[in-house]
């Protein structure tokens, strides 16, 4: 939609134009959601395609993704084989909305947007993957995808902080993952997302869990898992943890959590009725 | 910055923060349709770059340097592209206002498998068509590329009714003409936007509104103290009034959140908007109440199914202004109320063998019509107001704005031209009075665009209703008493409430032979948005309490639930008893016995077949049934006028509109078939009060039956005036003569062409005008069967199969039905399963987004069998019957049937979410 209050469209070429922030500017990498909502507050735009920061760049230590990388170019690159972990990513662009916005939309402005039902946060959790941050006025830093998303619509970022780059290891890269996910209806925002990644070298199974809490969660476990596990995990969460709104309740969501997880496993080959073996973290 | 615009080099010159859809409009290019302006629907798709990309949410100024294609530019060199030729070809649209983004979407599209093209389409939203048709279209599209279609129209003489002709507007449809509300504006437009309440019960204490006037770019700012308080309905009905009067251009008091505060008329959309966050306003909050039981207070419990419930007091009255009347009480806040009786119920129940009682809780939903709510007013140089607006009901406006301001009606002009689907948000005058007050006081034109907020906020819904029905029956499956209460959730206004109230009962009572039956609806003002006319019109919410507490019956009683309906459903030989003073219903034919062949051989269903079980999933099988009136008799009246032209074309003028369904179509076949003509050579002026004959407009399915007949008995006129006239000019008797396609001929074998019969006949002569009221309205009956998949662990449900039987009389337009039943369908496909608005409780509307409201998308809908049950009724024009509501009543007592086939669960609340049909599943094991 028209965003009427906006009076400024920056388009930067160089990194180092940007001296100043004001706190009514706003990035516009894809703007899909941009300019999907009213922005009253926002007066200026600053566009980051000029920047050429839209690098998918597939190297033998893994898969980085540029700034304003859209969902499109992560979808169609050609990956290497041993590179299970991909399937995951690829789930959550499919998951997220019609193609017509993966011609647009970035990885990392989902990111930064940092809605509870993100698709992306969850498979990168997964993942291992790491962000590089450009403060504003800092020194870059790299942290966990883990420690990204603070709460709901809430991120490390300060105003005029940057989400530069995403790097995917190429040994989680090498993991085994599987993607699931469920909303009201067949499609919109989730109620419960579920990835599981898994590597059998080590038997280690990682399972991330997104829409159901305000920012991802995940757990470790060794394989094979029973489905009592899941359930015990779950039920040592207090209810209050998990989101309640006008969509579901929480005790709902725990549920549909607990499915996917579970489905995440048996689709992986990976769930057994036998006693739990022990509970790693 | 420039870019390439469908080929020619354009500069971009614009807003910073200006869309690329608003942009492309603004170039001219009309083909690009807002409708969610959020990136959800895809109706504003275009290419850049050759990508396709919802162009609402990309930045215009990022267009520059790139090459811009929207459907305006797709055709080349005049050309029509293969998927255009396609959605020609299948007829893949209805009101065509999702069309050019689904065009240019398909074109891109990869597929292999219908699946893959569904999957494709989550971006894409229709309202219309149920998909169907359009993903014909996609597949057409593939072996379209290299041969053109084959379009079999009839010549002159053959049969014209009964053939699937192209809707006459497909070509401006799928090349993206400016057909619509919005397309077009006389120069010098300025904007109306308004500031709506953000609390929902207050009186307006104070309102300053000097910064907002002193914006630069505003023209003029309206508040309560500006305009003339008279009461009146929104509801476009014809006279008398039969609706509460209640509402005011602009009122002291706001009675839910979103009601109009004030009014601000801009030079542009984004200067209103700015001066309206200016206003100031002081409110006096007052107590709101969002429950119509509370709001009853001690009348709550007065109704007899009802008795349980706890009397309080009225936390507040609505509409407690002298000047406001037709209420039916206003004190407690009812609204209107129903009371419809045959025999004695106490008597009936004394004769069950079994008895049951249920409740159930229906939710309010939106229309969701592509097209917004849209008007442009500007007085012509004769000071004539005139009106372009996308209305339902073009002649009750005029009526409602002349009044309103003491206008002779022939000083008004409102005419419609194509809709982009109303679903009977549009028989509502939500957006014209205003407009129409900004251009009386200030002389200049006015246009007021609803955004899809407001849409989803201000407008009408569906009303949400409890209601409760107790049933008893004799053991062999008779019924012996049918009680039925409804408490409908009117809203802030009463509007159609009480009328939708009355086929709530009505209809779904009336379906069954029972001989004692009673029912009262109560229709209850709250401090929500309002409710109002919506496809199906309350009878949608009585037939789901009623099939799938029969279907609940049959179980009971072991007996197969569609043999049970078979035995007791009314048929020709029937009276429809209960309120029959009022409404004149009247069952002129009923094919049950096909319907139900054809449905239970396309499902593969046999009496008592038991679900599938394979782990957590289940299959069912479930079947509902229901009747909608065509049109409303003794009330509904529409003029055709037809004549013959100098030219030997005819001109037909018809007050009927068309609201995308192709009536403009299905009323020129009658007229053809008659002249022995083809729908080619009849040219059409349709729906504007000072170009065509009276009509009361598209509601209540009454078009085809109403304005049908009115075209029939033009037609026939007219061809027999014809005829008189050739008799004498030949001198051969009218019995020897024969009309077909341009020309009339004698047994004889002397002959007269319809041009020189023309010029030899006076003009006026050779027009006809016939007016036409139904004494009796006819029954059009439906039934549905569907199979679902429910997984017992997420409760999710997964509807696999639709197969409809519509016993329509004689299907004009076979194809036009059809896509008249798979809409419907999937309209109430959404009602059953995802849609619903929800509200918090200060009364804001929690979903107010496509987002977050969920419609069907098109991977959601399995296939749908469409069986037209053909059983001539006397009634109607060649046998045919109202179709347009019909075909939504049935789909969530048969999805829910289905459900409790499946799992054993009863569900008597929508939508049957996942959460709602896991929890139910909960409750029993
Ligand atoms: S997607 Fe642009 S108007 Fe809906
Ligand atoms: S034809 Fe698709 S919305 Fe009307």
């Amino acid at each position: 939609m028209d965003l009427h209050s906006i009076e400024t469209y920056l388009r930067p070429t160089d990194w180092a134009e940007l001296t100043a922030w004001q706190p009514d500017w706003a990035w516009l990498a894809g703007g899909t959601w941009l300019f999907s909502e009213p922005q009253p507050q926002v007066r200026t735009l600053v566009d980051l395609q000029a920047l050429g920061w839209s690098e998918l760049a597939i190297a033998a230590d893994g898969l980085t993704i540029g700034a304003t990388c859209t969902m499109r170019q992560l979808l169609q690159a050609d990956y290497p084989a041993v590179w299970l972990g991909i399937e995951a990513l690829r789930n959550a662009v499919r998951e997220l909305a019609s193609f017509k916005i993966h011609n647009e939309a970035t990885i990392a402005g989902n990111l930064c947007l940092a809605l509870p039902a993100g698709t992306f946060a969850p498979a990168l959790v997964a993942l291992d993957a790491r962000y590089e941050v450009w403060p504003h006025g800092g020194e870059p830093y790299w942290l966990p995808a883990s420690a990204f998303q603070l709460g709901a619509r809430q991120t490390v970022l300060q105003p005029g902080d940057l989400l530069r780059r995403i790097h995917v290891p190429a040994a989680a890269l090498a993991w085994q993952t599987s993607y699931q996910r469920l909303c009201v209806a067949t499609a919109g925002i989730a109620l419960a997302i579920a990835v599981a990644a898994y590597h059998p070298a080590t038997q280690t199974v990682r399972l991330v869990a997104g829409a159901s809490f305000p920012q991802p969660r995940q757990w470790e476990f060794f394989a094979p898992l029973c489905r009592e596990q899941i359930t015990t995990a779950l039920a040592a969460l207090p209810l209050t943890d998990f989101i309640a709104d006008a969509a579901a309740s929480a005790v709902y969501r725990r549920q549909v959590l607990g499915v996917l997880l579970v489905r995440s496993l048996s689709d992986l080959g990976l769930l057994s009725e036998f006693e739990p073996i022990s509970i790693h973290s | 910055m420039h870019c390439r615009l469908n080929g020619r080099e354009t500069a971009i010159a614009c807003l910073p923060g200006t869309s690329l859809a608003t942009w492309l409009r603004d170039q001219g290019c009309a083909s690009v349709h807002k409708v969610c302006e959020s990136g959800d629907c895809g109706a504003c798709t275009v290419w850049v770059d050759g990508e396709a990309v919802h162009s609402c949410i990309y930045p215009a100024w990022r267009a520059s340097d790139r090459t811009l294609t929207t459907l305006e530019g797709l055709a080349e060199n005049g050309n029509l592209s293969p998927m255009q030729r396609a959605f020609l070809d299948q007829q893949g649209f209805q009101c065509g206002y999702c069309t050019p983004g689904m065009i240019l979407t398909a074109s891109q599209i990869d597929w292999q498998s219908e699946a893959d093209i569904r999957r494709a389409l989550d971006g894409n939203l229709c309202r219309c068509t149920g998909y169907q048709a359009i993903v014909k279209s996609i597949q057409r599209a593939r072996t379209l590329e290299h041969e053109s279609p084959a379009v079999a129209n009839p010549s002159p003489g053959q049969p014209q009714i009964g053939v699937s002709l192209p809707k006459q507007d497909g070509p401006a449809i799928v090349t993206g003409q400016p057909i619509y509300t919005a397309d077009w504006s006389p120069p010098g437009l300025l904007h109306l936007q308004v500031l709506r309440s953000p609390h929902p019960h207050a009186n307006i204490l104070n309102i300053d509104t000097r910064a907002a006037a002193a914006l630069s770019g505003v023209r003029a700012v309206f508040t309560h103290a500006d305009v003339p308080r008279r009461p009146y309905s929104t509801a476009g009905h014809g006279e008398p009034v039969p609706d509460p009067h209640d509402r005011y251009l602009l009122d002291r008091k706001v009675r839910f959140v979103g009601d109009r505060v004030a009014a601000v008329v801009a030079e542009s959309v984004a200067i209103a908007r700015q001066a309206c966050e200016l206003i100031q306003v002081e409110y006096e909050i007052l107590p709101h109440t969002l429950d119509p039981l509370v709001a009853m207070g001690d009348a709550a419990c007065e109704l007899p199914l009802f008795g349980d419930v706890e009397p309080g007091l009225v936390p507040a009255i609505l509409h407690d202004e002298a000047s406001s009347f037709q209420i039916r009480d206003p004190q407690r806040n009812i609204s209107g109320e129903v009371q419809l009786q045959c025999g004695d119920v106490a008597i009936g129940f004394a004769e069950a063998d079994v008895i049951l009682e249920r409740t159930y809780h229906l939710p309010a939903v939106q229309h969701f019509h592509l097209e917004p709510h849209v008007c442009t007013t500007w007085l012509t140089e004769d000071g004539t107001l005139t009106v372009r607006s996308s209305t339902q009901v073009p002649f009750h406006c005029q009526r409602l704005l002349a009044d309103l301001f003491d206008l002779r009606r022939d000083r008004v002009r409102v005419y419609k031209p194509n809709l982009g689907g109303g679903f009977g948000n549009k028989q509502e005058i939500l957006c014209e009075d205003l407009c129409a007050f900004a251009t009386l006081q200030l002389g200049e034109p006015v246009q007021w665009q609803f955004t899809r907020q407001e849409e989803f906020t201000a407008t009408n819904s569906r009303h949400a209703m409890q209601i409760r029905l107790k049933v008893g029956a004799k053991r062999e499956g008779t019924f012996t008493a049918m009680e039925m209460n409804a408490i409908a959730n009117a809203g802030a206004y009463g509007n159609h409430s009480e009328q939708v109230i009355f086929l709530t009962g009505s209809f779904p009572l009336g379906l069954y032979r029972c001989p004692h039956q009673r029912y009262c609806g109560r229709a209850v003002y709250t401090n929500t948005m309002p409710a109002g006319a919506f496809r199906g019109y309350g009878a949608t919410q009585g037939v789901f309490a009623m099939e799938t507490l029969i279907d609940e019956l049959a179980a009971e009683l072991q007996l197969d639930p569609l043999e049970l309906r078979r035995q007791q459903v009314i048929n020709e030989q029937d009276e429809f008893l209960i309120g029959r003073d009022e409404h004149f219903h009247i069952v002129g034919s009923a094919g049950f016995d096909e319907a139900i062949a054809k449905v239970t051989q396309a499902l593969g269903y046999q009496p008592h077949q038991a679900p599938k079980i394979t782990g957590n999933q289940r299959r069912g099988l479930g079947f509902a049934i229901s009747m909608q009136a065509s049109g409303l008799a003794k009330i509904h009246l529409a003029t055709v006028r037809l004549s013959l032209q100098g030219n030997g074309r005819y001109e037909m003028r018809a007050g009927a509109v068309d609201v995308g369904t192709g009536s403009d179509t299905t009323l020129r076949q009658i007229a053809a078939e008659i002249l022995g003509t083809t729908v080619s050579q009849i040219d059409l002026i349709a729906a504007d009060t000072q170009e065509t004959p009276f009509d009361a407009g598209s509601y209540a399915s009454a078009t085809l039956f109403i304005s049908g007949q009115a075209t029939e008995k033009a037609a026939r006129a007219l061809r027999d005036l014809l005829l008189a006239n050739a008799s004498s000019l030949l001198d051969v008797p009218v019995a020897q003569l024969e009309l077909v396609g341009d020309r009339l001929t004698a047994a004889n074998g002397s002959s007269l062409s319809l041009t020189d019969l023309a010029d030899q006949a006076d003009e006026k002569i050779l027009t006809v005008e016939e007016a036409f009221a139904a004494d009796h309205s006819s029954l059009t009956f439906a039934l549905l069967g569907v199979e679902v998949e429910v997984d017992l662990e997420t409760g999710r449900v997964d509807v696999l199969r639709c197969a409809q039987a519509l016993d329509i009389g004689k299907a004009i337009n076979p194809r036009i039905c059809e896509g008249q039943a798979t809409g419907g369908i999937v309209m109430g496909l959404g009602y059953a399963l995802s849609e619903a608005l929800q509200w918090d409780e200060q009364g804001q509307i929690l979903n107010p987004t496509p987002r977050t409201y969920r419609i069907p998308l098109a991977k959601r809908v399995p296939p749908l069998d469409v069986f037209l049950i053909e059983k001539a009724d006397p009634y109607g024009p060649f046998g045919a019957k109202g179709i347009g509501e019909i075909g939504t009543n049935c789909a969530a007592p048969a999805i829910a049937n289905a459900i409790a086939h499946a799992t054993g669960l009863r569900l008597r609340q929508l939508p049957m979410t996942p959460e709602r049909v896991w929890t139910a599943w909960q409750a029993v094991t």
